[in-house]
């Protein structure tokens, strides 16, 4: 599925990525675990395209992602979907133009659009909400609209980083069991971010450990 | 009493209606040239989503250049501008080209200071999302930099309708025109207190309809 050979990042002068490999199999739950500063935020960048290694290779599938460029990068990321800690969600729109926004930025028609986003908000629990304006959602609720938007166009894989770290305990249960559902459910590849052991633990059926930018154990877990 | 009242509004009707017209002429074109200027200074930023280090320097120069101009300077500079543009120097149509070119750096820096309150992280959102950097700044950075920019827009025009009012002072045309030319060198205290008084009102105008929009916009979030 995602495979990083040896790749390294450097902020001036700084080494934060010291030679990564990985491979993310196909339909697994692989959580990342390290500390803050560990070098977890850079890592989810590159896996996410969203900055180039100095060197080394990211490959989706077999095929290089890493060296893509304007209109390859971009539909590129479009079959990815991602999950934050604060949600990330648009202010101006509601809950059903949340979750619409990647099906406009890809073109879809609007007679397609609709169903599409009903579908995804039953799937997340959040069918009555469909008009609200996302800041009188709860923390749950805002979760969940940005799980429905990251799965809009049918990303084979999903990142989520640090999905639960702005959650109560409660809610952090049903957002993970919300992941492992989809995760099974859809099919989907999920790379899990975090610094919480018992959050990856309950989900999980790989944990790789980051320590000052590099890996330093990859485990297969009984769960999930 | 009530005659001289009513003598002086009757004067005032015109002017009025030529301050309105140079305000909005002024306005629609001062943000059609400092939204895209807002919006590449706040792109080409070191910290934007388009860092262009030089680029940056120069925009943001040329702006600073054109805000620190004294209004009425840059107004005597433009004239042969004006004469081209509308084939006159002075009047109401002939004032929006300087008022245009006073006020679009204003309108880039509210646009620009606008776009940077934005949260960094539901850029990134956008980013991940696959979204071009067209399709961040018209679905994204402006929608979500709305009231900011309507509280921006509405001090704009307030500063417009006081640049008006000046430019009156050298064949501007409008109220300021009238209080000059009546009020100051006929002496006639009555037109000047009515041209200000009716200049107050529009003010005051402008600024509770676009805090009214700022607000609903913000209470519709």
């Amino acid at each position: 599925m995602l495979s990083l050979k040896d790749i390294k990042k450097s902020y001036c002068g700084n080494q934060v990525i010291r030679g990564i490999s990985l491979e993310v199999p196909q339909n697994s739950f692989y959580g990342i675990i390290g500390r803050s500063g560990a070098g977890k935020s850079t890592l989810v960048r590159l896996m996410s395209l969203l900055e180039r290694p100095d060197s080394g290779e990211i490959l989706f599938d077999g095929e290089r992602a890493d060296v893509l460029k304007s209109k390859a990068l971009l539909a590129k990321r479009r079959s990815l979907g991602m999950v934050f800690q604060q949600f990330n969600l648009f202010s101006s729109r509601n809950v059903f133009d949340n979750v619409a926004y990647p099906l406009e930025i890809i073109g879809a028609k609007k007679e397609s659009i609709a169903p599409r986003v009903r579908e995804l908000l039953a799937w997340v629990d959040l069918s009555e909400k469909e008009t609200s304006p996302v800041s009188r959602l709860s923390g749950g609720q805002k979760q969940r609209v940005a799980i429905a938007r990251a799965l809009a166009n049918n990303p084979s894989l999903l990142f989520c980083d640090e999905p639960t770290s702005a959650l109560d305990p409660q809610t952090t249960v049903s957002i993970l069991e919300l992941l492992k559902k989809i995760r099974k459910e859809m099919g989907l590849t999920v790379i899990m971010i975090s610094h919480q052991m018992e959050v990856i633990s309950a989900t999980c059926n790989f944990v790789a450990e980051l320590e000052q930018g590099a890996i330093v154990s990859v485990k297969e877990l009984k769960h999930a | 009493m009530l005659d001289t009242v009513s003598a002086v509004f009757a004067m005032l009707l015109t002017p009025l209606c030529e301050t309105i017209l140079m305000v909005a002429g002024t306005t629609f074109f001062s943000i059609l040239l400092g939204l895209p200027l807002g919006v590449v200074l706040n792109l080409t930023d070191p910290v934007g989503l388009k860092p262009r280090r030089m680029l940056n320097n120069v925009l943001s120069r040329v702006v600073n250049l054109l805000r620190s101009f004294p209004f009425l300077i840059l107004m005597i500079l433009v004239f042969p501008l004006s004469r081209l543009i509308v084939g006159e120097s002075t009047g109401t149509k002939a004032t929006i080209v300087p008022l245009a070119i006073a006020a679009s750096p204003f309108v880039a820096r509210v646009i620009e200071s606008a776009l940077k309150e934005i949260d960094p992280q539901v850029l990134l959102a956008a980013r991940v999302m696959g979204s071009s950097t067209w399709q961040i700044v018209y679905k994204v950075m402006i929608p979500e930099a709305m009231p900011s920019i309507v509280a921006g827009i509405t001090l704009t025009v307030i500063n417009i309708i006081g640049y008006s009012a000046m430019a009156g002072a050298i064949g501007g045309g409008g109220l300021g025109d009238l209080a000059i030319r009546y009020g100051y060198h006929r002496f006639r205290t009555d037109v000047m207190i009515g041209a200000v008084l009716v200049i107050v009102v529009l003010v005051e105008a402008v600024q509770l309809l676009g805090s009214w929009i700022s607000d609903r916009m913000i209470k519709k979030r």
